[in-house]
């Protein structure tokens, strides 16, 4: 029978399996418990183990996000959970000079097995401080592995194989995409972290995507299907560090076209990257169009929905940059 | 000899005389006083290393501080956890962290207490329960908090000591961690060594209020002062925290000192005057026991003597292991 599930309850089933399959996984965050998450994705938890496993905390995030690595140093589990992953810049100590760096400064004596889940993404009239992708910036800090499921069937597998590795990682959830439904399996399963997923197969271009831009990315792909007789390569990079650069180079040589597209600001983002990485391979002078990249403009996320969606990569300029790789505009 | 300054969670101030067993117990004294003589005689050990050329980097030294670290240290048990900061030699030897994988750890070492890839600042040996040894300032105090709260869910029969000095105290995360080690009753003891400067800035110029028994009242907290010079009080103050922390009542507990040594190699000695440091030298923590206990006809001059030379031995002997051990390798991370 197939069951669907949205990635909001794929999410708070992964939690609740391996809460029942280790006691040392726990939950922590503001407003987890019986207020359920502020994204409704811890939900009832509280309700199945108690105040002791799904903790709120106080505003103090760099309170409990130090308390969480400091629990993990010690074995325990923790699953933190910080609202939006704007709250980072009040603290980012915990992660960037702590969580990264135990396991490296103690000559591997110390593990940090610790997940810290965080919403991004704007979409949703949140304004400059509630919406930003800041997953780049997490990319360049060596120690920590950063994760970014787009479907309900991933999120509950990198979040199963998250809370069982042994380092820090930074789960990234698409907030604009927490209702969005896929098949997922009732048992526990896991996906290994550093494995992108061919979303769509294809052999005329290679769009390399992760997180909240996906499902445009796919809907892009049918409309280049039909309307214009182009097959394309969808990419769903699925964790950002560790990188599957086999993947990536694999379907380039055989599309020889590429385009990277993330909702976070292109300039220095994470396309970049992946760029650079392969332009530094020969597939280069194989390259039948330059490699292009798509983000969202240079500029804070503003309110206005007009003005938000205008900052925002679009299905219509996505569109006619990839039209424009074929000269067919 | 001082009492032990009592401030509970509501500002009601008590003096608390020192256990006349612990007063009495001149083996521990004995131990106290070779235990302070090591860590000084690291200190200087790894300065000079430190002005030879042997040692690359940056350093930190603690002289001066010997008895808050040694007796608060020696108040603990093996399964008691410690967290401590970039100035944290002195308290990592008094937890019985090997100085041959120290003085190996600043040669660099593949041998090295972290395989050469911490460093002077971060001395971390877990089979000791030195857990971190951070270079933030304040940092330790939610990393801290955690430790004690996997202690309480593993129903262990230890505590958390996060030890900082005063600067650390107007931190953020300081605060924030005295709010959430009170509202979820952690067994974490907030050890403050108070060596009157943070860097060059000293307590007045940095603390609206100086009195640091105070901080503590706003959190629901209980704080303990003690004579960080004189390590009998040191260690007295540090039993009577670890009681309340194992009891799952958080406590602060500030130890006054001075730190007789620089900043760091950067330190020019601009801000302090010489006669201020003379005085504290004339406190001198090791002096003050060594006198009490030659007074006390528990030792002699060549009790001294052979202490010593038992110790510069000891600190030649991992001197010379560390520098015949191998260079660090790269690792795989």
């Amino acid at each position: 029978m197939v069951r669907k599930l949205s990635i909001r309850l794929a999410l708070r089933e992964a939690m609740r399996q391996e809460m029942e399959n280790d006691e040392t996984v726990f939950i922590m965050g503001e407003d987890v418990g019986v207020y359920q998450g502020v994204n409704q994705v811890t939900g009832n938890l509280i309700y199945e183990f108690g105040p002791e496993r799904v903790m709120d905390t106080p505003i103090s995030e760099t309170a409990f996000l130090g308390t969480a690595v400091g629990s993990a140093m010690l074995g325990l589990k923790p699953v933190v959970e910080l609202q939006v992953a704007d709250f980072i810049s009040v603290c980012l100590d915990p992660l960037l000079n702590q969580a990264a760096k135990i396991r490296f400064m103690s000559g591997n004596q110390i593990n940090v097995p610790m997940v810290l889940r965080a919403a991004f993404g704007a979409g949703l009239g949140a304004a400059a401080q509630h919406s930003q992708s800041l997953e780049a910036f997490f990319c360049h800090i060596p120690g920590i592995k950063v994760v970014m499921p787009a479907t309900a069937y991933d999120a509950k597998g990198l979040l199963i194989s998250a809370i069982r590795d042994s380092d820090p990682i930074v789960f990234l959830e698409p907030r604009a995409l927490y209702t969005d439904e896929s098949e997922v399996p009732i048992k526990p399963y896991t996906i290994p972290l550093g494995k992108a997923d061919l979303k769509r197969e294809g052999k005329d271009i290679s769009i390399i995507t992760y997180g909240s831009m996906l499902p445009v990315c796919l809907e892009l792909s049918l409309i280049l299907e039909k309307k214009y007789n182009i097959d394309c390569e969808v990419i769903d990079l699925r964790s950002l560090q560790p990188l599957d650069t086999d993947t990536i180079l694999n379907s380039v040589a055989k599309t020889k076209r590429v385009i990277i597209v993330h909702e976070a600001v292109r300039f220095a983002g994470f396309g970049a990257e992946i760029a650079a990485q392969i332009s530094q391979t020969d597939l280069i002078y194989e390259l039948k169009s330059p490699i292009r990249r798509v983000g969202a403009k240079f500029t804070p996320i503003p309110f206005a929905k007009h003005l938000e969606e205008s900052t925002l990569p679009q299905l219509k300029s996505l569109l006619a940059e990839i039209l424009a790789m074929f000269e067919l505009t | 000899m001082s009492k032990i300054k009592f401030v509970d969670a509501n500002g009601e101030i008590s003096f608390k005389e020192l256990d006349i067993q612990i007063v009495q117990n001149f083996k521990l004294q004995k131990e106290l006083l070779y235990k302070m003589k090591l860590a000084r005689a690291f200190e200087e050990k790894t300065n000079e290393l430190y002005a030879t050329g042997f040692i690359h980097g940056t350093l930190h030294l603690a002289i001066g501080q010997e008895a808050a670290a040694i007796g608060s240290t020696a108040a603990m048990t093996p399964e008691d956890k410690i967290l401590i900061t970039h100035r944290g030699h002195i308290e990592a030897i008094g937890k019985g962290m090997s100085i041959t994988s120290m003085f190996s750890e600043l040669l660099g070492k593949d041998s090295g207490a972290s395989k050469g890839y911490g460093g002077s600042m971060h001395m971390i040996d877990p089979d000791k329960g030195i857990l971190h040894a951070n270079g933030i300032v304040g940092a330790n105090a939610p990393l801290a908090c955690g430790i004690a709260l996997a202690l309480k869910k593993q129903k262990k029969d230890a505590i958390a000591t996060c030890y900082l000095g005063d600067g650390a105290m107007n931190e953020g995360a300081y605060s924030e961690s005295l709010n959430l080690a009170s509202l979820w009753q952690l067994p974490v003891v907030f050890a403050t060594v108070n060596n009157q400067y943070g860097m060059s800035t000293p307590i007045h110029k940095s603390h609206a209020n100086t009195d640091l028994t105070q901080r503590g009242i706003a959190f629901n907290l209980p704080t303990i002062e003690a004579d960080g010079n004189h390590v009998l009080t040191v260690y007295c103050a540090m039993k009577l925290a670890r009681a309340f922390a194992l009891k799952n009542q958080p406590v602060i507990l500030i130890l006054n000192t001075y730190r007789i040594s620089g900043h760091s190699r950067s330190d020019k000695n601009r801000y302090r005057k010489d006669s201020e440091i003379l005085a504290w030298k004339k406190r001198c923590p090791i002096k003050t026991l060594e006198n009490s206990l030659l007074e006390q006809k528990q030792i002699n001059q060549k009790d001294l003597e052979k202490t010593d030379f038992k110790i510069k031995n000891k600190i030649n002997s991992a001197i010379q292991t560390a520098q015949l051990s191998e260079l660090a390798k790269e690792i795989q991370w």
